[in-house]
């Protein structure tokens, strides 16, 4: 439920942001072709590295929300929002708890290197946002989480398949620095995460 | 008489508590097995559990936080969730509740409280006496 509150903020902030840059396009000499966009896709995560999530997690498919506003032809900001469940595979390692919920929010920045006007588009991506682990017993009443910063890195190609529609793929790889206390023998595991993650879906241009 | 119902319920209701759990924290527990001999005890499950005390007819509440097996030296060692609300927690040898290693009946079971784990700050309880099964 809080997840669909920050999602429909987002929403809002996006289009706020959208119809200002509209605004201020109309009295602007300089032409912007799309004034941003939606995407919405699916995510397929893998754990990499020496953490926790690598050593005693089966990873499930997830999905990815993001907006993005253009502020020229080729630098845009945006909002991106996944998430993606986990199971527990060795609770010796974790705790005594059988799943896991992973969420991320992420303030964006990009740079696409053919800008708005091509039919084909590579992005890259920088990010910071949160990372947010909601532990969760077979009944799944009885939670807990864990949380921290996240930082991201991602390459996107789409194509566009009409004015408004397209289609992308996304390479992204992302760092999360929880904040668990643990003891020093296990403190480091259960401290860094790393995910590398593809992610398909659809782009709609928003004009 | 709907009186007396809602006045029990209350009763019953606030005797009802739950194990809850710190966000963002980790137990790690360590200790060794032996036998009476000395000899070390390898496969034994080992459990820790959070335990709140209640007084009757509710009754208290006893909570699996994480679990592992003796190595072949006898060492174990847990990593276990972080319970908030607890009383003591209790760690239980020989338990029949790790199904991932064995459950022996050549030894008895056996159960500790510790009601001073809080007082370590990094989190990390060693048993520093060997526990011996008979």
């Amino acid at each position: 439920m809080g997840g669909l509150l920050k999602l429909g903020l987002c929403v809002c902030v996006f289009s706020m942001l959208a119809n200002s840059i509209q605004a201020q396009q109309s009295n602007d000499t300089t032409k912007i072709d799309i004034l941003g966009s939606l995407k919405a896709g699916l995510v397929i995560p893998k754990a990499i590295g020496n953490s926790i999530v690598q050593e005693a997690y089966n990873l499930k498919l997830g999905y990815i929300i993001e907006g993005s506003v253009y502020i020229n032809e080729n630098w845009h900001l945006g909002l991106q929002f996944h998430q993606f469940k986990g199971d527990v595979n060795n609770r010796n390692l974790t705790g005594n708890f059988d799943k896991t919920r992973i969420t991320h929010w992420s303030a964006l920045a990009g740079y696409s290197l053919f800008g708005t006007g091509n039919p084909l588009s590579i992005e890259f991506d920088a990010g910071i946002g949160t990372a947010t682990y909601r532990n969760m017993f077979n009944s799944e009443n009885e939670t807990f989480k864990d949380s921290g910063v996240s930082f991201l890195g991602a390459i996107s190609i789409g194509h566009k398949l009409g004015k408004t529609i397209g289609v992308f793929g996304r390479f992204q790889y992302q760092q999360d620095f929880l904040n668990i206390d643990a003891a020093p023998p296990i403190q480091s595991e259960f401290n860094n995460v790393a995910f590398v993650m593809v992610c398909i879906g659809v782009k709609i241009h928003i004009h | 008489m709907k009186k007396c119902i809602f006045i029990a319920l209350c009763f019953l209701s606030m005797g009802c508590t739950e194990l809850l759990f710190e966000d963002n924290q980790r137990l790690y527990i360590i200790g060794r097995i032996i036998d009476s001999t000395g000899k070390p005890i390898s496969n034994i499950s080992v459990g820790a559990y959070g335990i709140i005390d209640s007084s009757p007819p509710v009754g208290g509440v006893r909570q699996l936080l994480g679990f592992n097996c003796s190595d072949s030296s006898g060492n174990f060692s847990i990593t276990a969730i972080s319970p908030d609300n607890e009383d003591r927690l209790r760690i239980l040898i020989n338990t029949r509740d790790v199904n991932e290693c064995r459950f022996s009946t050549r030894y008895t079971a056996i159960e500790l409280d510790i009601n001073d784990f809080r007082t370590n700050d990094n989190l990390e309880y060693k048993l520093t006496d060997p526990i011996i099964l008979n």
